[in-house]
């Protein structure tokens, strides 16, 4: 079944539910369908076949959604950016995955074989609207469905991998159903859920939200930055039930919620990757009464892995759970031999929810994808974790060049990479910070001020990836075996007092403390 | 509390150095998070409640454009700028 069909049992199912609130109001599922319908008759009118690559990379709102459904219904493949990737990021992608269709800034999209601005896609898709009721004009909605083979890409989430620039996650129809369910049966959305996407829809956790809604009748309230100081107000008039987190979101709720306020709806909060502190969850529990917080772990390689059920977190607030229905979780030691639990060792995933490879690179350099004797992909995370005897997942930290900045994954040898792209840098090294809480720091051999580098560098990196601070150095140590010594360097910096072990400018007025970089998508 | 001083609580509060009071927020380096604690504390320190309408486009605001909006909102006149800023706790 391909996952356009969650949209096509919702309009069957509820029809007349909302399906989404955003800045122009509501839509019910009914309508979001024809939106969706006509999405899918401009999407071929522009030449996208079934196969094709669609990037979008405009803002998460109706019209993104409606392109989303109507993109899977002709069997392309939706690649969802984030808009506010700089046009060299962009562009990386649009190439590396041959787009038909690029949606969004022209300079960014030119790789693409059409390349359409998001507000000229959202007004054509809107014209289909009105030629319906003049029926002389030849364009009209499309209502058909391609035959779509289960192992089909459906997405293509771009992510850090191991080295260098981002890769696409291959996401086939089947895994991402079977991901949406096995979440559902853990979170168990409810058709009268109204769930608050404070998520930016091309990060992964914000998109299966729409999934999850389409998938239970439940409603989707988009939310962006621009509406933080009303979110108690958007809650409450919602009647808002359904929290998705990340940590910079949990503080701002709690920020928010320090002033008196009637009782909410908020039932569920939930949260993944890094986790908020349990002071501030404590705070939101306490804040949102009759709510609870179901803490998750995975990543965009596999989607979900496990999930706590909230009754446990007071008890395990530690965990994230145990593996969702369909997936399998081992801990290996540096042998790859399986551990008994209790021990520390790569958290490694098989079953169901486990994508098929990174876009374009044969599985042989893929180290993350490891193929099992049953010919399924057995996803090694990088993540350093340990398994209780009751099968709860703990996560303990990820290996040296992931690390995990605003809610981003990102390769520090990525960060290094597009430094040595800037003329007049001949090495760069960003040792990896002590924490999630520590500065970024890089290390570049260069004759060029550090101000230069970081203007040069903001051509390559969105905000998300660029270090708090550039630091010259005159060598770049290097290990035994010829590589850049992250080590070395970090230790050198220390030694000159640039150990990004303070926040800098921090305060004792910074409420925000103790985090000066908040674990969030960039746009969040 | 004049232009320099609350341009010098936005710099307490966000971490961040205000280059120019009109230049918005988003484009000084401030996040979300901060951005929200910046108003919470600044409601605080004014005893005042803004708008959320009055900053529909919170990240295109500018120091100066919520020192605007605050003096809107004020009944008679700011408070005297105290010595020492006073904010609530965070956790």
């Amino acid at each position: 079944m391909p996952v356009s069909d969650l949209l096509t049992h919702a309009r069957d199912e509820h029809p007349g539910r909302v399906a989404l609130i955003d800045a122009e109001g509501p839509l019910t599922y009914a309508e979001l369908g024809t939106e969706a319908d006509r999405a899918a008759s401009w999407l071929r009118r522009q030449g996208v076949c079934a196969g094709d690559r669609v990037v979008h990379a405009g803002a998460g709102d109706r019209t993104f959604l409606a392109l989303l459904w109507g993109a899977l219904r002709i069997g392309a493949v939706f690649v969802p950016v984030h808009p506010g990737l700089t046009d060299d990021q962009t562009d990386h992608i649009v190439r590396d995955c041959a787009a038909a269709l690029a949606l969004g800034p022209s300079a960014g999209g030119a790789g693409a074989r059409v390349t359409v601005e998001v507000e000229r896609a959202a007004r054509e898709i809107r014209e289909i609207r009105r030629t319906r009721q003049a029926p002389a004009h030849p364009v009209t909605p499309d209502f058909a469905t391609a035959e779509v083979a289960d192992d089909a890409v459906a997405l293509l989430i771009y992510t850090s991998g191991t080295t260098g620039r981002p890769k696409g996650v291959v996401c086939p129809h089947r895994q991402v159903l079977a991901a949406v369910r096995a979440i559902n049966d853990r979170l168990g959305y409810r058709a009268d859920d109204v769930v608050l996407c404070r998520l930016p829809l091309s990060f992964d956790y914000g998109l299966y939200q729409a999934l999850l809604c389409a998938l239970t009748g439940a409603t989707l309230v988009l939310a962006d930055r621009d509406g933080d100081l009303g979110l108690i107000r958007t809650i409450e008039r919602h009647g808002v039930t359904v929290i998705p987190l990340v940590p910079s979101l949990a503080r701002i709720l709690a920020l928010l919620r320090k002033k008196p306020r009637r009782p909410t709806t908020v039932r569920l909060f939930t949260n993944t990757g890094a986790r908020p502190s349990r002071a501030v969850m404590g705070d939101l529990l306490d804040a949102f009464p009759g709510s609870v917080f179901a803490s998750m772990y995975g990543m965009t390689e596999c989607k979900r892995v496990s999930v706590l059920d909230p009754a446990l977190y007071a008890e395990h607030p530690e965990s994230v759970g145990r593996s969702i229905p369909g997936d399998h979780i081992r801990i290996v030691g540096p042998d790859q031999r399986t551990l008994p639990p209790g021990e520390v060792g790569e958290i490694v995933v098989w079953g169901e929810t486990v994508m098929a490879g990174y876009w374009g690179v044969p599985l042989e350099r893929q180290s993350r994808y490891v193929r099992r004797a049953d010919g399924s992909l057995e996803l090694h995370t990088g993540d350093q974790g340990r398994l209780d005897s009751n099968g709860l997942l703990y996560f303990v930290g990820r290996d040296d060049d992931m690390i995990k900045r605003r809610g981003v994954r990102m390769a520090l040898s990525e960060i290094e990479y597009a430094a040595e792209r800037v003329p007049g840098v001949y090495a760069a090294v960003a040792p990896c910070p002590a924490d999630e809480d520590a500065r970024l720091l890089l290390a570049v051999q260069t004759e060029l001020g550090p101000d230069e580098v970081r203007t040069a560098l903001s051509r390559h990196l969105d905000p998300a990836r660029l270090p708090d601070r550039i630091v010259r150095i005159g060598t770049v140590p290097l290990t035994a075996n010829g590589k850049p010594d992250r080590a070395a360097v970090a230790r050198l910096l220390m030694a000159e007092g640039d150990d990004g072990s303070t926040g800098g400018t921090r305060t004792a007025t910074d409420i925000t403390a103790p985090t000066r970089n908040p674990h969030e998508p960039a746009a969040v | 509390m004049n232009q320099p001083q609350f341009d010098q609580l936005v710099e307490e509060i966000c971490a961040v150095r205000v280059t120019d009071s009109e230049t918005p927020l988003v484009d000084l380096g401030v996040d979300s998070l901060h951005t929200v604690a910046l108003v919470m504390a600044v409601e605080d320190r004014f005893g005042i409640e803004l708008d959320p309408d009055a900053l529909a486009d919170l990240s295109l605001t500018s120091s100066a454009g919520l020192l605007r909006v605050v003096r809107e909102q004020l009944p008679g006149r700011a408070p005297a700028p105290s010595g020492s800023t006073s904010a609530p706790s965070g956790e």
